[in-house]
């Protein structure tokens, strides 16, 4: 299937790159099927795919090739209908809603394309609000240095509406950092910005891997975004097609290319 | 553009539900008031034709006191060409003071607030009334009775025992002989009708033995009915044609003969005079609802158009004229008013319903009625809905026909460049009502009408007012109220706060709705406890007594105070007697009510030597002492209207026309118990038609103890049932119930007002929730659990609440320190402000909109992460 040297075989539990053994995040024999009858939809098609701690993995393939779909299910915002998903040691499939709602509010960073931001809270209550949800006092030490790295000391007391979208979504990237979740799922998070702007949330994202041994598993369709990612699946059909390490934008194009062919 | 008005409401039934429940519960109450009014007005006809009965002429005394129908009137009738038949009845009610009532087995008599007891002289002739004995016999010897057979069942009256009557003349005992059918079903609604002799009646009623109050006549058949009404006026001694029309003028008239048809006409207009009176209040609150609705309305509207920015700047877009968004708008308003109007009218016979239930429940009980759904009321509500409703969306139109192209794009609409301009329109607005309501107030108007129409006019325009300036504090009180929330609710309440806060207008105008409601709450309150606090002031500053004795219906008998006054255990006793008389004086006065020069006035005697430790008038110039035939103490208002001093002259007029000069003795400022005059016992049995007393009063002696004083006391009350002998703090007591019992009435009855206000604020979170989705989904997704959102739903509801409950009670303790300081002195001159309780209110109030909130937090609660996010 795959044209490229650098690419390994499909799904697996492999561990690359800085990872200890200890994936952050797992999906196992993950199927999700969206309606019955003549109108299924097969949206994942038996994926096995694991997130090792401390990489940058970027989700990649054509509209409706699933990659969404299986970020939603791995984050705990969807339910497969068969197989299961795992954060840390905690099997995601076997929980309560309730459970859900308290993994995400600490053991998961969400970053999303548009809204990301409660409009009546400011920058730093935009930050915080996971930990507050807890009631949850905030790792004062971190923080500072997740602000410090944002930039947005001078900002914090700013509304949304008061920030640019760059801005925002480093405040975004600055929640789900703070309370150093195992795993941050970001969805097309340079979707809405500039080229420069985008590529500065990114460099931003990258360091958080690089300096903070953060895990991030990121959905996207923009080969150059992808390019920040130490790994990328290609996903096409429900199925995983590809994967690269260490990839840049050249070998991502051919590999969508491929894909999409395939 | 109407078909496109059409499917929008056919996709949007969540919007269409709740701004159609505002509507029809709005119109529901205008229904409820009209079906109540005319169901009772049906009810009351059908009584009209069964007290007339066969009946083709009735002839009554035109002045019953001075010149009463005899028998012999009755024997000159009878022997008038073209009369078939006639008789005579004496009858008694207990609105007048000769009532005559009957005791119950267990001791009790009939509550005089209830249905009226009448009694009358029975007549044994079928083909006259319209009753007949159902059970036992007619009454033929003096003291038997019957009653009419529903309140037997009722009341418990056995046929062959004797019970005890309470009569003008004492205590008296009859044995209960049969019942009676009064008309077909016995449609009394809720009487009691009491048959004696008319010999009994005329001993019961200390009258002469010759004394008729009617004669009843049915004309021959071939007998030209109008013909015998004029030889039998004529017989009686009134002048040749004379007219029965006009019943303040019968001067020179010795009787008033009516057929058939006026009888009817006459007896129903007494009805209906009182059936308007309870309709209009009723239909005062239903306005007040409706009046609420339409802030429930225009909020509904004027979100959802917000909510619909981006498919009406596609609508522009694809060129509709603003004109054409107008109309959509309008043309669904036009619909949404009409369907709900129409489910509102079934609905308002359900509330008809449950308001007689209601008023059943607070002591106000209905006669049995049935539901009359005229064309009239159909037309009203349908009108006054859609009416409503397209009015409510007038603003929404206007602002979505602003919509510009771009809002396809952008999603955004910016329509906060005219804020300045609103406020300054809403003061304007306020100082309107102000000036209204001082009309109301001070204008000087002369009748009920000129003064409830201002201040109502005043009151909405004042509240339209405060609505379109609230936005301007909504915000600030939000945050004050819910300051605790972040302490105690942590970032869940600090979001709930945001979100009231962040929409000032929206949360203002949906507050405003349970503001007016509470407003009217707590200005009730304020006046109820300034009544009852000027009733305790009279008692501590007027009344020393320590026991009272008062009626509710009939006067008090003379016996009574001499009973108390012979009983060792009370060391003085004295009485009030209250009558009412045209008093005169050569400059004609302002309060001059029916223009005839004379000065409607309560005059009041008592017995002056012995007020020392019962009552104290608050003589300030003069002396009480010196009352006698020819002297008159006035209220100092009184004086000041009739323009006179001590030592000047005023004319009360007798019972026989002729005047008495009296001069003025004494001055007094104390009017509760008294009145305006005070005159002498001759003088007030000659200007006066009172027949028994109104207050009696009694101090316990030096040496009796309480104990053994209230036993006395209470000893002589046991025999009379029919009268409320108090201890001072029970008269106090009983006095603080009554206005309680108001107060509660009232309060029952904004109660849908306030239920509609609740409604709204239902109705603003579930749009507010729908428009948050995608927040609420963040919300979710990054860890708030569904209890957090429902809780952070329902604080925001909880403020919203708790803003239009502070502003309600703010304006409603202003609006009743107002009304209180204007109603004049002699009236009420304290004012009180009942804050326990206006606090308790406004707790309630706040707490009600968790209640509100129930629903939309559960849809909050229910929304799916994901597709919140997505959407």
């Amino acid at each position: 299937m795959s044209t490229q040297a650098n690419s390994s075989a499909i799904g697996s539990n492999q561990t690359i790159g800085l990872a200890t053994d200890r994936p952050a995040a797992q999906a196992v024999d993950a199927v999700k099927v969206y309606g019955a009858g003549e109108t299924e939809v097969v949206a994942l098609n038996n994926v096995n795919i694991s997130f090792a701690t401390g990489q940058f993995t970027a989700i990649m393939g054509p509209s409706g090739s699933g990659k969404s779909t299986l970020m939603h299910c791995m984050a705990g915002l969807d339910r497969l209908s068969s197989g299961s998903s795992h954060i840390g040691d905690i099997n995601i499939s076997e929980l309560s809603e309730k459970e859900l709602t308290l993994l995400r509010r600490t053991s998961v960073g969400f970053i999303f394309q548009g809204f990301n931001l409660i409009p009546t809270l400011t920058a730093i209550e935009n930050i915080k609000l996971p930990m507050q949800l807890g009631r949850q006092k905030p790792n004062d030490e971190l923080l500072n240095e997740v602000i410090e790295a944002v930039g947005l000391r001078d900002r914090l007391d700013h509304r949304p509406t008061e920030l640019s979208g760059g801005q925002q979504q480093r405040v975004a990237v600055a929640r789900a950092l703070a309370s150093a979740p195992d795993v941050i799922f970001a969805d097309e998070p340079t979707g809405n910005l500039d080229s420069t702007t985008g590529a500065e949330i990114l460099d931003f994202m990258r360091r958080a891997v690089t300096e903070f041994g953060q895990t991030i598993v990121m959905v996207t369709h923009d080969p150059v975004a992808a390019s920040y990612a130490d790994r990328v699946v290609v996903l096409a059909d429900g199925n995983i097609v590809d994967e690269i390490h260490e990839p840049t934008t050249e070998t991502i194009l051919t590999a969508l290319s491929s894909a999409s062919q395939a | 553009m109407l078909i496109l008005a059409l499917k929008n409401l056919a996709n949007n039934k969540l919007r269409l539900s709740l701004t159609a429940t505002a509507i029809v519960l709005g119109v529901g109450f205008v229904v409820s008031s009209l079906v109540l009014r005319d169901g009772l007005k049906d009810s009351f006809a059908s009584l009209s034709e069964d007290i007339v009965g066969q009946t083709d002429l009735q002839v009554d005394a035109a002045d019953e006191t001075k010149n009463p129908l005899s028998v012999a009137d009755l024997e000159t009738v009878r022997g008038i060409d073209g009369v078939d038949l006639a008789e005579g009845s004496v009858a008694a009610s207990d609105s007048s003071p000769n009532a005559i009532q009957a005791i119950k087995s267990d001791g009790s008599t009939i509550p005089t607030q209830g249905p009226p007891q009448i009694a009358f002289g029975w007549v044994d002739q079928p083909e006259l009334g319209s009753s007949r004995i159902e059970d036992g016999r007619a009454p033929e010897a003096d003291n038997e009775w019957i009653v009419d057979l529903d309140a037997a069942a009722t009341h418990e009256f056995e046929i062959g025992e004797t019970y005890d009557f309470i009569t003008p003349t004492g205590r008296q005992s009859g044995e209960l002989v049969g019942t009676f059918r009064f008309g077909e079903d016995n449609t009394t609604n809720g009487a009691t009708l009491y048959g004696f002799t008319n010999d009994t009646m005329r001993d019961y009623l200390d009258l002469d033995a010759d004394y008729l109050s009617t004669i009843q006549i049915r004309t021959a058949d071939e007998a030209d009915v109008a013909e015998v009404l004029e030889l039998v006026s004529v017989a009686l001694g009134n002048p040749a044609n004379a007219s029965f029309d006009d019943a303040d003028d019968l001067d020179g008239l010795n009787v008033i003969v009516q057929d058939q048809t006026d009888l009817i006409a006459e007896s129903e207009d007494q009805f209906n005079v009182a059936l308007d009176i309870f309709g209009g209040i009723l239909l005062g609150f239903a306005l007040v609802s409706l009046f609420v609705s339409i802030f429930i309305i225009a909020n509904t509207f004027s979100i959802v158009t917000a909510q619909r920015v981006r498919e009406l700047g596609l609508l522009r877009a694809v060129g509709a004229t603003p004109g054409q968004i107008r109309l959509s708008v309008l043309v669904e308003s036009i619909v949404i008013g009409l369907v709900t109007s129409l489910i509102g009218i079934g609905v308002g016979v359900l509330i008809a319903v449950g308001l007689a239930a209601i008023l059943d429940a607070v002591g106000l009980s209905l006669p049995p009625f049935e539901l009359v759904v005229s064309p009239a009321t159909v037309i009203i509500a349908l009108a006054v809905g859609t009416i409503v409703t397209v009015v409510s969306a007038l603003s929404p139109a206007i602002a979505a026909s602003r919509t510009s192209p771009i809002a396809a794009i952008t999603g955004t609409s910016d329509s906060n460049g005219r804020t300045i301009g609103r406020y300054i329109a809403g003061a304007a607005v306020l100082l309107v009502g102000f000036a209204l309501l001082a009309v109301g107030l001070f204008g000087g108007g002369e009748t009920v009408t000129a003064i409830i129409a201002p201040l109502g006019a005043g009151a909405a325009v004042l509240f339209i007012g405060i609505t379109m300036l609230s936005p301007l504090v909504a915000g600030r009180i939000s945050r004050v109220l819910g300051a605790p929330f972040r302490p105690l609710f942590g970032i869940t309440g600090e979001l709930s706060t945001e979100n009231a806060a962040r929409n000032p207008r929206r949360t203002a105008t949906t507050a405003a709705a349970l503001m007016i409601g509470l407003s009217l709450v707590s200005m009730a309150m304020v006046m109820g406890e300034s009544f009852k606090a000027e009733f305790n002031r009279i008692l501590d500053t007027s009344v020393q007594a320590d026991y009272l004795v008062t009626s509710q219906g009939s006067d008090i008998p003379f016996e009574v105070v001499d009973v108390l006054d012979d009983n060792d255990a009370f060391a003085q006793v004295n009485s009030v007697r209250a009558g009412t008389a045209e008093l005169t004086n050569e400059p004609v006065d302002s309060s001059d009510a029916n223009g005839d020069g004379g000065y409607d006035i309560t005059v009041s005697t008592t017995d002056y030597s012995a007020l020392d430790g019962l009552l104290d008038f608050g003589v300030t110039e003069g002396s009480l002492d010196e009352i006698d035939d020819t002297s008159i103490a006035l209220l100092d208002t009184a004086a000041e209207d009739l323009d006179v001093e001590l030592g000047d002259t005023v004319e009360l007029p007798l019972n026989d026309d002729s005047l008495v000069e009296l001069s003025v003795a004494a001055i007094y400022t104390d009017g509760q118990i008294a009145g305006s005059t005070l005159i002498s016992p001759t003088q007030f049995e000659q200007a006066t038609d009172t027949v028994g007393v109104q207050l009696v009063l009694a101090k316990r002696g030096e040496a009796t103890s309480v104990v053994d004083g209230d036993m006395a006391f209470d000893a002589v009350g046991a025999e009379y049932p029919n009268l409320t002998f108090d201890s001072a703090a029970e008269f106090r007591e009983s006095f603080s119930s009554q206005i309680d019992t108001i107060l509660n009435t009232l309060t029952a009855l904004l109660g849908l007002a306030i239920f509609i206000a609740l409604l709204g604020i239902a109705n603003t979170l579930a749009l507010s929730v729908f428009e948050r989705t995608k927040e609420i989904g963040l919300l979710r997704a990054v860890g708030m659990s569904r209890r957090q959102v429902r809780r952070m739903i329902r604080l925001e509801a909880s403020l919203i609440s708790g803003l239009g409950a502070v502003l309600g009670a703010t304006i409603g303790v202003a609006l009743g320190v107002v009304a209180v300081i204007a109603i004049p002195d002699s009236f009420i001159s304290e004012l009180a402000v009942p804050w326990s309780r206006i606090f308790l209110l406004v707790a309630l109030g706040s707490v009600s909109g968790l209640v509100a909130a129930l629903l939309p937090a559960f849809r909050a609660a229910k929304m799916a992460v994901l597709t919140a996010i997505d959407s």
